[in-house]
């Protein structure tokens, strides 16, 4: 919801309401690396990009096999999941600290 | 550090003069900025593991700036010198800074007082408001000295911004959010995508697969103009019809 913050007032930013959009999108990539999202308190940053490493792998054999537009294709969805899944678990740490940190 | 980035960064640096970079001293509040933030993310025991941190622009960002060697300061000033450029090129009513940019928000509010600002409910907003707000290198506190919208990433789509201005790591990997932007912007309005070419990486020879190609594919689809400029670490303007 959108949300004035006018100067010298209140800080605007709600940790809750960030906590939940990163959570919306991160259960699409754990769905992907087959991680239910409900074990999100317990999982790792580790769990979820070995599955998405298993799910797509890369290898020369993968090269030699499938050759190389799917070697290439396994290579950028490998990027794209991983670095997005590197970015939303660190915006979500900075969310839960933030959360303390504002009471 | 990329040879061309930083020879065309540091001759971009000697021929501007940029409102930022001529009334503040660059270095030392990004030397500031750099210091709090990482003191913060220190104090929350932030996994920095290579597994959980390795080339995310996000954070070593931060890490980069606390203590910059002059060139690589050239590198960043050079790229909020493009995107001040793009942002005084003219005077949109509204404008959607993706990442609370302490910096570029009170420069463009000084600018052009009558305009809306909004920033989107993230970490670089906390980070702003909580833990780089006291900093006097602009001449005031920053939190006090002008008044700013939020969002909220469900909101992104939904509200209309003549100009949208993001941090390419923010978007990258995401094509829900990129097309949520598109879909902000109203009629004639302009996306500003900074370091839109993954540290000069895109230039590679198999660029056609490079993931940040994937967002210039995206781009391209949909109604409007898009642009890559290769200078520094890329500049991308998308143009709606």
């Amino acid at each position: 919801m959108r949300r004035t913050r006018s100067a010298g007032g209140e800080k605007a930013y709600d940790a809750a309401e960030h906590i939940n959009s990163i959570e919306r999108e991160l259960a699409t990539i754990l769905y992907i690396a087959g991680v239910e999202f409900n074990q999100i308190s317990d999982v790792e940053i580790d769990d979820i990009f070995f599955k998405l490493r298993k799910s797509f792998h890369m290898s020369s054999s993968t090269y030699n096999q499938q050759g190389k537009p799917a070697y290439d294709l396994t290579r950028k969805q490998n990027f794209l999941l991983t670095n997005r899944a590197r970015h939303l678990w660190f915006e979500r740490q900075i969310a839960l600290a933030a959360a303390e940190h504002n009471g | 550090m990329d040879n061309f980035a930083l020879r065309s960064s540091m001759v971009t640096q000697q021929s501007s003069k940029a409102r930022l970079s001529s009334r503040v001293d660059f270095n030392a509040l990004m030397t500031d900025t750099g210091t709090r933030v990482t003191n913060f993310l220190t104090s929350i025991n932030l996994d920095k593991r290579n597994v959980a941190v390795a080339g995310l622009n996000s954070y070593w960002g931060y890490e980069l700036i606390r203590e910059m060697e002059p060139e690589w300061m050239a590198i960043v000033e050079c790229e909020h010198i493009a995107q001040e450029q793009i942002l005084f090129t003219h005077k949109p009513n509204s404008v959607f800074f993706m990442n609370a940019d302490m910096m570029m928000i009170p420069v463009y509010k000084n600018r052009f007082p009558d305009s809306t600002v909004c920033v989107m409910n993230n970490a670089s907003l906390f980070l702003m408001e909580s833990i780089v707000g006291e900093m006097d290198h602009l001449g005031y506190r920053s939190e006090d000295a002008y008044e700013y919208d939020v969002i909220d990433r469900e909101d992104l789509g939904v509200e209309k911004f003549d100009m949208i201005v993001a941090w390419s790591w923010s978007i990258v990997g995401s094509d829900s959010m990129l097309l949520d932007m598109v879909s902000s912007l109203n009629s004639g309005g302009a996306l500003l995508i900074d370091c839109s070419n993954h540290n000069t990486k895109l230039y590679r020879e198999d660029f056609h697969i490079h993931p940040y190609s994937r967002m210039h594919d995206l781009l391209k689809e949909q109604d409007g103009y898009t642009y890559h400029l290769a200078n520094g670490y890329g500049q991308t303007v998308f143009i709606k019809n």
